[in-house]
């Protein structure tokens, strides 16, 4: 009877390391934040504009007016092997954008697609901008310009770089 | 407690760690959950997220008016056609001719933005797990506020449409104690949930749920207290037979150098 105590005792603490260890192992492939501070052009001429604001995340986003001749900026490279991804909507979100998302494998485009994001709803959550097909892959970059959308408001408004956030399968 | 006790032991424990992890019980005890609903509300919520199983095609026209400032406003009228699981087609066209019309188009295997204007298109591929809905919450206490699992393929549709055919991400995205049951309306003919979400003070919406599908009918969202958008259904057909044709690329357009 004891031994057999004794025998789930052990088990039981061993699993809870088990199960943390597990978790460390995952943890270390992610979430990664990039924020909008690392942006270079991809075909921008207009760098986006900083503001300060607490409806961003970490209080700073930036920003172009949608126009007729779109700027496009991209965020830093992600970690090889990219995964999942994210984008967060600002608090201060205006306008419908288009994120373009591509993944490289020596050299070569994997992944590459758009998804719309309209930055005006469910504020303050992060959108899902679904997972890589290709894994492994060398990097991922994520871009977006201030283009309008058709069928949603077009002119005047902004068009928000705040950060993205992403995880690896390792 | 001998060695042989010790390597059974930590055998057995190392199996159930391995299995808790592995089984996502790990993230479901981490992760935020909602608060669970009772009451009509619950039945609300529950057939909205489940909206995708109840139909296979839809056809009709829907409408969407945005509201700028100094009264401006801008309409669009959208002619659709949505074949589960990957196929669609939104022709979307400016009531005040201000050239942001176009066509999307999904064909099951790429997704194609027409623009009218110039006849030009951009290409994107329709990734593989647009057609996996194993992620989706199917019920109240599998949604997560923060991180709103949209429908795979709703993500792809490049239209304020989606919006209406897929509310999944907007119930997910809402405090559970932001959503209110008004009452019963009936639109197009169709009974329907008429329910307010309040954001805060000065950002909230209204929506009205088909009953029978989940599907919205009409969103209207208000910002700064000022209505902002008012997204509604013409006609809506369910299931109807669809011309495979109306899913492929038109003849006449060219490919666009993306920027």
């Amino acid at each position: 009877m004891i031994k057999a105590f004794s025998r789930i005792t052990v088990s039981v603490v061993v699993a809870t390391v088990a199960a943390f260890l597990f978790a460390s192992m995952a943890n270390a492939a992610g979430p990664y934040t990039i924020n909008e501070n690392t942006l270079y052009s991809a075909g921008g001429y207009y760098p986006p504009i900083q503001i300060y604001n607490p409806g961003c995340a970490g209080n700073y986003c930036r920003y172009l007016v949608q126009d007729s001749y779109p700027d496009t900026w991209r965020w830093a490279d992600t970690k090889p092997n990219m995964y999942q991804l994210w984008v967060y909507r600002p608090l201060v979100g205006q306008a419908a954008a288009k994120y373009w998302w591509l993944t490289y494998r020596y050299g070569t485009t994997k992944d590459s697609w758009f998804v719309t994001v309209d930055q005006s709803k469910n504020k303050g959550t992060w959108a899902y901008l679904g997972f890589a097909d290709y894994v492994p892959n060398d990097n991922g970059e994520l871009r977006l310009s201030e283009a309008c959308v058709p069928g949603y408001w077009c002119g005047g408004l902004k068009v928000y770089w705040d950060n993205m956030k992403y995880n690896t399968s390792p | 407690m001998r060695k042989r006790d010790w390597l059974i032991s930590i055998t057995f424990g190392l199996a159930l760690g391995m299995l808790f992890f592995s089984s996502g019980a790990y993230s479901t005890v981490l992760a935020q959950k909602q608060t669970v609903v009772t009451g009509p509300l619950n039945q609300v919520i529950l057939t909205a997220l489940n909206s995708h199983t109840q139909w296979r095609a839809l056809q009709g026209e829907a409408e969407v008016t945005w509201y700028g400032p100094n009264n401006e406003t801008q309409t669009y009228s959208m002619g659709f056609e949505i074949s589960q699981p990957g196929k669609g087609r939104i022709d979307t066209k400016s009531k005040e001719g201000n050239g942001n019309d176009g066509i999307w188009i999904s064909d099951g295997e790429n997704i194609y933005d027409l623009n009218t204007a110039d006849k030009t298109f951009t290409r994107g591929v329709l990734p593989a797990f647009a057609k996996d809905f194993s992620r989706l919450p199917l019920s109240i206490a599998d949604m997560n506020r923060d991180m709103p699992v949209p429908h795979p393929f709703a993500m792809f549709i490049s239209s304020p449409l989606r919006d209406l055919i897929y509310p999944t991400e907007f119930i997910q995205s809402a405090e559970l104690s932001s959503l209110t049951l008004v009452g019963e309306e009936t639109i197009l003919g169709r009974k329907t949930w008429f329910v307010i979400r309040e954001d805060s003070s000065t950002d909230y919406s209204k929506i009205w749920i088909d009953k029978s599908t989940g599907i919205l009918l009409r969103y209207v969202q208000y910002m700064d207290d000022k209505i902002w958008m008012d997204l509604s259904f013409k006609s809506l057909d369910f299931n109807p037979a669809i011309n495979p044709a109306t899913f492929e690329l038109p003849s006449g357009y060219r490919p666009m150098s993306t920027p």
